[in-house]
């Protein structure tokens, strides 16, 4: 029997210097087998990255390396390895890319330099030989016109053209291996589909192996041949794809199904794993995951569980597995609207304009607008949650903060709340009215002052808007705002560092209550979180709802959470609105051409059920130079000539969108076809 | 709870401010003596106070404090900010002026002395006092040139005529000197240890008491070397310090340690009285630019648009003249002034002080668009951060996301850079000195000194005490300044903590 492409056999790979080691990877096994995909899921701070970095011989320095067992590559073991003797293999038989396209090609290197460095070093090519690979692998990797890329810089490119030259670079050296780590996880769904699929393409075509580390069980599900599931430091959950996603024996993965949120979860409010993933830096005794663990027992404590093999295709490190039957979430459940008739608007946004100057030169001229929101209608009715969905740079967060009226210089239109409109009033009046409509920000790191108090930073509404004018009533409210949002009151006296990302989520909602808004703007509240965490903030949000009866602006990109907690939907591309509706409504009978590729676009849970896919070709135009007639013309499948001209008017009434595909149609009443 | 908490950190910088009070104003009324403001004495201590209330502050915010802690913890900061506060000890007590009493004058009003004092000076008397002719080499019994002298039995003859203080005391330095001297280091040794070891008695019995724990237990981490802070090393950092005042003490009267100048003054007492000088340099020509710096600087990057503008057109131009012509410009017509209004000084002190006060102005004014530059950067990174979109969404007044929002978020660079320019200013008054727009003539300063040696250098034997007197206390102060700011900038440069 050959050996196994790659194999880990209990692999620890230690960070050491500090006072106690970073046990980063403490006993991690696992085979991969030519030709296949396994992936590595699990949440931030689990190891997963540094279990490739391991297998890379790329540890941090200082104080990474591997103390124990080994990594077999076609059963020689690379721990004995030199770095001299690395070197060859890395690029050449492994090749790795990275999460972050951006930052890891050079800047000051053309892309043909940067691809040719790698066949010059491994395939010892040279002249008008390595140049035609180059175009070759660009090609290879669909992009576009590969003579005139060649001498482009990486900032010329967009982030999933750059993450496909990092592709062709991997693939340079004809690698048995490619180590993708986090691939997709900067990109949006319709770039994340076209990367994902050019792996498979790629892998049918060469045969490689591919490692894929992810955090998102959907990119799992499509990709994988075999899912392994850490925690801590540890495999916890080695299974087969159908197996795994059918019957998860571990309760760690079985609660990570749970806590995704979907249309069907509606109704209830989502399972939360409680605590938080324990430090690596400390003596573990018993199963790590025991603390956080429902069905954990006395064992659990005592004694670290071993490995035990449950079949052929699935292993599982605990005490007491069982093999559990997790319902895989869907966008849509066919169910119709049960409209609960128009409660009063609370909201109405019209005409809204957001250009910004682009301008040159000395003197500062105007040469052109950046077209960020052009002519955009929303409505938000009391109580309800509207739902802003679309891809980065198509003017999701710039409608918010146009809202909140923090771009008044650059904004023109309508935004009237409750009947006043926000854009007449000026100064004080202005000032004062800003305690309605609040805003909680995607990155929970930077939107506190590192230099203030918890209790500070959750008065400073108050103070601004001398709300109450006694220090022990502020005092009294910051209690009661905390113990609102689910923390204790012993932690106002602390600094924003010692929490973690989920608690300080927490205390920039309890910041946002403490005017007592009727708006909340979320701008992506939880795309910055990991899905045990994701669930406890939509919980609170959720609820917070039910007992204030506030209304929210909810900008996403993540549809599943669409799914879960929004009323109604709007999708907006490259500044517009191009669909609105009920939330059941758009989730199972999309209208518009651009709606319904970002739904098939989403992975699917369930491996068998990943259906017909859209894919959108290229990429989001800019808004500077936006395309003529409709914006989407030019990805658009279904494209007809009058598109290239006119922008579409409104098609529908409750769920309208903008599409001349609906406006042929009698009455303009848009069913799909 | 918050008010007492504020009540707590403010008690301390008062009583340090009393003492100050008492120390200026008291003490020359009880000793009869005629004290003397000079302006950059006033800035000093405002400046001092400054600090006072900052370090009590920082003590009560356990945010602040931490990298402070960081910075400590270094053993070559800790020695380095021991060093810094003897040197700044030293200004201090060069800082506090008066005029002395005449003696043996009739009754009626006092009489004051044209001569101003300060504290250093009645310290340093015995030394200072014993004026020579002229040169004369560290540690030397006779001058350094020849004389004609008469013999008694008429005629003359070309000798090194002995010093008039320098080794006064032995009856025939040629074999007595060097036992003397090893004499005297062997008994300041004894006398530095002996003092040293009460004073690190004293400090534990004083720590013990205060955190009521037992003697030994203070003490023994101490000595070991185990404490968080590295006790040890600043202990060890005030043993050098103590024994080399022991030193000057024992040899400096008898002697002249670093020998003496052209007119017989002696060099190391004029290396002491530069310290001063490079001090206020150091520290007055921050205060002057910090405000500019900080406020133009804040400005620019938070309202952006014309204001931008206009800050941007000013640094730019003032960045763009040569700063050593504006330096020279400036401090000629301010020397003209002082020549054409002699009647606005009583001293001459004051006159050589108003130009250094000029100096540290231009020398601030020149000197704020690299911070200023700097702050408007960092505060047009952070005026689109979240918080602050989260204040003004929140209706906060410009001013307070200002000062609560910005401000406090920008002073590491402000500290980084102030503790940074410190020793850059240091050197640049001794070089504008020795070009000659530097401070005034009469002042002691570094610069003044190498200028005065540099003639000297070309002559047979060399005379080179004085530029190495000069030379090795600017390297201490400035190598200590730097060890210091090095700590200072690893501690707080969030780029370099990230790992």
């Amino acid at each position: 029997m050959t050996p196994p492409l790659l194999q880990l056999d209990d692999l620890k790979a230690w960070i050491e210097g500090g006072s106690h080691p970073v046990r980063a990877v403490d006993g991690v096994s696992f085979t991969i087998q030519k030709g296949e995909t396994y992936a590595l899921l699990g949440e931030s701070g689990c190891g997963k990255s540094m279990t490739a970095l391991a297998i890379m011989g790329l540890l941090p320095a200082p104080g990474g390396r591997v103390v124990d067992g080994h990594i077999y590559l076609d059963g020689e073991d690379m721990t004995r390895y030199s770095e001299v003797t690395m070197r060859n293999i890395r690029g050449n038989r492994i090749a790795m890319i990275f999460q972050e396209p951006m930052t890891s090609l050079n800047p000051v290197l053309t892309v043909g330099d940067q691809i040719g460095e790698v066949l010059r070093r491994h395939k010892k090519l040279s002249g008008n030989q390595r140049q035609s690979r180059i175009l070759e692998l660009l090609d290879s990797v669909g992009i576009p016109d590969p003579v005139n890329r060649v001498r482009e810089y990486p900032h010329q490119l967009s982030g999933g053209m750059k993450q496909r030259v990092m592709i062709a670079m991997a693939l340079a050296g004809e690698p048995e291996l490619l180590i993708a780590d986090e691939p997709t996880t900067a990109l949006d769904v319709t770039i994340q589909l076209q990367v994902l699929s050019l792996l498979q393409d790629l892998q049918e075509k060469t045969g490689m192996a591919i490692l894929l580390i992810t955090h998102d069980l959907g990119v799992a599900a499509q990709m994988a041949d075999r899912i392994g599931v850490m925690y801590a430091g540890q495999m916890v959950e080695d299974a087969g794809r159908h197996l795994f996603f059918n019957q998860p024996a571990h309760p760690y993965s079985q609660k990570l199904f749970r806590a995704l949120p979907d249309i069907n979860k509606r109704s209830e409010t989502l399972e939360i794993i409680s605590g938080t993933v324990p430090s690596l830096s400390q003596d573990f005794s018993g199963c790590r995951f025991a603390p956080r663990c429902e069905q954990k027992q006395d064992l659990c404590i005592t004694q670290e569980p071993v490995w035990r093999e449950l079949s052929d295709l699935q292993g599982v490190k605990c005490h007491y597995p069982q093999q559990k039957t997790v319902s895989v979430g869907t966008l849509s459940n066919g169910a119709t609207t049960n409209n609960t008739g128009t409660d009063g608007l609370l909201l109405e946004v019209s005409n809204l304009r957001v250009h910004f100057p682009v301008q040159r030169g000395v003197f500062r001229r105007t040469v052109g607008y950046v077209h960020a929101v052009d002519d955009l209608d929303l409505s938000l009715k009391k109580g309800k949650t509207l739902a802003l969905v679309g891809e980065s740079g198509c003017g999701k967060t710039t409608v918010g903060k146009g809202i909140l009226q923090l771009l008044r210089e650059y904004t023109s239109g309508d935004i009237s709340f409750e009947g006043q409109s926000l854009d007449q009033l000026k100064g004080e009046q202005l000032r004062k009215r800003r305690s309605d409509i609040q805003i909680i920000f995607q990155d929970p790191y930077s939107s506190m002052n590192p230099r203030m108090r918890i209790s500070d930073i959750v008065e400073e509404g108050m103070l601004a808007q001398d709300l109450y004018p006694s220090p022990d009533e502020r005092a009294d409210r910051v209690d009661e705002l905390l113990e609102q949002v689910g923390l204790t009151t012993d932690m106002k006296c602390r600094y924003p560092h010692e929490f973690s990302g989920g608690q300080r989520q927490r205390i920039c909602i309890a910041r946002a209550l403490a005017l007592n808004p009727k708006l909340l703007v979320c701008d992506e509240p939880t795309s910055a979180l990991d899905v045990s965490v994701q669930a406890q903030i939509l919980n609170l949000l959720k609820q917070l709802q039910d007992s204030l009866g506030l209304s929210y602006l909810f900008i996403t990109h993540n549809l599943s959470v669409v799914a879960y907690l929004a009323h109604d939907v709007a999708v907006m591309y490259l500044g517009r609105i191009v669909e609105q509706g009920p939330v059941e409504d758009v989730l199972n009978q999309p209208m518009h051409p651009y709606t319904r590729a970002l739904l098939s676009a989403v992975p699917k849970l369930d491996p068998d059920r990943q259906g017909e896919v859209i894919r959108l070709e290229g990429d989001i135009p800019s808004p500077i130079n936006a395309p003529s007639g409709c914006h989407f013309h030019p990805r658009c499948p279904e494209v007809m000539a009058r598109c290239r001209q006119q922008y579409p008017g409104m098609t529908g009434d409750e769920h309208y969108t903008r599409c001349f595909l609906y406006e042929q149609q009698t009455g303009g009443q848009g069913i799909k076809t | 709870m918050a008010r007492g908490l504020a009540n707590n950190w403010i008690m301390m910088p008062l009583a340090s401010l009393g003492t100050i009070f008492i120390l200026l104003y008291v003490v020359p009324i009880v000793f009869a003596l005629q004290s003397l403001y000079l302006w950059t004495d006033i800035f000093i201590f405002i400046l001092m106070a400054m600090v006072f209330f900052l370090v009590s502050y920082i003590r009560s915010k356990e945010h602040l404090l931490r990298p402070w802690k960081a910075v400590f913890r270094r053993k070559m900061a800790m020695a380095s900010a021991v060093l810094l506060s003897a040197f700044i000890l030293v200004g201090m007590l060069d800082s506090i002026h008066f005029r002395l009493p005449l003696s043996g004058q009739a009754a009626g009003p006092v009489q004051y002395s044209v001569e101003v004092s300060s504290l250093l000076d009645v310290i340093t008397r015995d030394i200072h006092v014993n004026v020579e002719k002229t040169y004369s080499a560290p540690f030397a019994t006779h001058l350094f040139s020849k004389e004609s002298i008469d013999l008694p039995g008429g005629g003359s003859r070309r000798v090194y005529p002995r010093l008039k203080y320098g080794g006064a005391h032995l009856a025939d330095p040629e074999t007595e000197k060097q036992d003397d001297i090893l004499f005297k280091l062997f008994s300041s040794f004894w006398q530095g240890v002996v003092i040293w070891g009460v004073l690190v008695a004293l400090f534990m019995l004083v720590y013990s008491f205060r955190k009521g724990r037992k003697f030994s237990d203070i003490a023994l981490p101490i000595l070991k070397g185990q404490t968080s802070l590295p006790l040890r090393t600043a202990g060890l950092t005030v043993l050098v310090i103590v024994l080399m005042i022991m030193f000057v003490i024992n040899a400096g009267t008898a002697y002249h340690v670093f020998g003496t100048d052209k007119v017989g003054q002696d060099v190391l007492y004029q290396s002491l009285k530069s310290i001063r000088t490079g001090l206020v340099i150091g520290t007055l020509t921050t205060m002057v630019m910090l405000p500019f710096a900080l406020m133009m600087g804040v400005a620019a990057g938070y309202y952006q648009g014309w204001v931008d503008d206009v800050i941007q057109y000013i640094y730019t131009t003032l960045s763009s003249i040569p700063s050593v012509l504006l330096i020279a410009a400036a401090i000629l017509s301010i020397q003209v002034y002082i020549s054409n209004h002699q009647e606005l000084f009583g001293t001459s002190i004051e006159r050589a002080d108003l130009r250094l006060l000029a100096l540290c102005f231009i020398l601030g004014i020149t000197s704020w668009t690299s911070l200023c530059r700097l702050l408007r950067g960092e505060a047009f990174k952070l005026r689109e951060l979240e918080y602050i979109q989260a204040a003004k969404s929140f209706g906060v007044r410009h001013v307070k996301i200002i000062s609560r929002h910005i401000v406090p978020n920008i002073m590491h660079i402000v500290l980084i850079v102030v503790v940074l320019d410190f020793s850059g200013l240091v050197l640049a008054e001794a070089v504008l000195s020795y070009v000659g727009v530097g401070v005034d003539p009469s002042t002691d300063s570094w610069g003044n000194m190498i200028n005065g040696a540099r003639l000297e250098m070309a002559r047979e034997p060399m005379v080179w005490w004085s530029l190495m007197a000069a030379f090795s206390f600017m390297f201490i102060l400035v190598l200590a300044a730097n060890l210091f700011s090095d700590a200072v900038r690893d501690a707080f440069d969030p780029h370099q903590s990230s790992a």
